[in-house]
């Protein structure tokens, strides 16, 4: 499979055939004039490389995406929503370090291999 | 200085508990202060009633006032604002932005645009005992 290295930008239209197509996927719901989205984009793109072949992070932009944001109650952002196999099965909202993201992923990722 | 508009008015006091300047008393009704008001317009947003109106300004100076409430704010409410001045400036932004398109400056990191989200919002409190920080990171302890 072909995993790629960075956070994937998604759109309503691209969603989910991304969160379908990878066995886990983050995705990191965000909006421009957010603090702490700015912050935690970083993270996730060192995590997009660290854990490329295990997971995919995908972004998708809340002012332009509100369809996926409204599906799944996004209330505040950053947030990030874990899939696995297409289904959700984490939230971490707000801004967290790399190393709370991974403590996060790492029970799912584990459980997967 | 902000206009209060008597007629509209109820006296909830609701702009009291945002202005980080004690720039306006309760007498029935609200009345500001000239010499305390800076006119940062973040009672504005605040009035269950709209009673309240701010003379426009230009961008810059509206981004320098606001930060100047921000300090104030933080420091009678006894926490700080986000030392990171990236952070302040990308919120700050985002305030305006969301002024321009929605009418007041609710969050830039949370969804709906309803009154409990115009900053400083109903939950930042609350955030900053529990996290040390409000959800945006506009205000830390």
């Amino acid at each position: 499979m072909d995993y790629p290295k960075k956070p994937v930008e998604l759109s309503d239209e691209t969603f989910t055939e991304t969160i379908q197509k990878y066995p886990i996927v983050v995705v990191d719901f965000w909006a421009e004039w957010c603090g702490p989205c700015k912050m935690i984009a970083p993270e996730l793109e060192e995590l997009a490389s660290e854990l490329s072949g295990k997971v995919v992070f995908g972004k998708i932009n809340i002012d332009e995406n509100q369809l996926v944001a409204g599906q799944f109650s996004i209330s505040g952002i950053p947030t990030l929503l874990v899939f696995k196999k297409g289904k959700l099965v984490d939230r971490i909202i707000g801004f967290s370090p790399k190393n709370n993201i991974l403590a996060r992923l790492q029970p799912h990722i584990l459980l997967s291999e | 200085m902000p206009t209060i508009d008597n007629e509209l008015c109820m006296g909830c006091g609701k702009c009291m508990d945002v202005c980080g300047f004690g720039a306006l008393i309760l007498d029935v009704k609200a009345i500001p202060n000239n010499e305390k008001c800076i006119s940062c317009g973040m009672c504005k947003g605040h009035c269950p009633f709209n009673a309240i109106t701010v003379k426009d300004v230009e961008k810059q100076e509206k981004i320098r006032r606001i930060k100047k409430w921000a300090l104030a704010y933080a420091k009678v409410n006894g926490f700080n604002v986000n030392p990171d001045e990236k952070v302040v400036d990308t919120i700050i932004e985002g305030l305006l932005k969301k002024e321009g398109k929605f009418g007041a400056r609710y969050c830039p990191c949370r969804i709906q645009n309803v009154r409990e989200n115009v900053c400083p919002c109903v939950y930042h409190k609350d955030e900053i005992k529990k996290d040390g920080a409000c959800h945006c990171l506009f205000f830390v302890k």
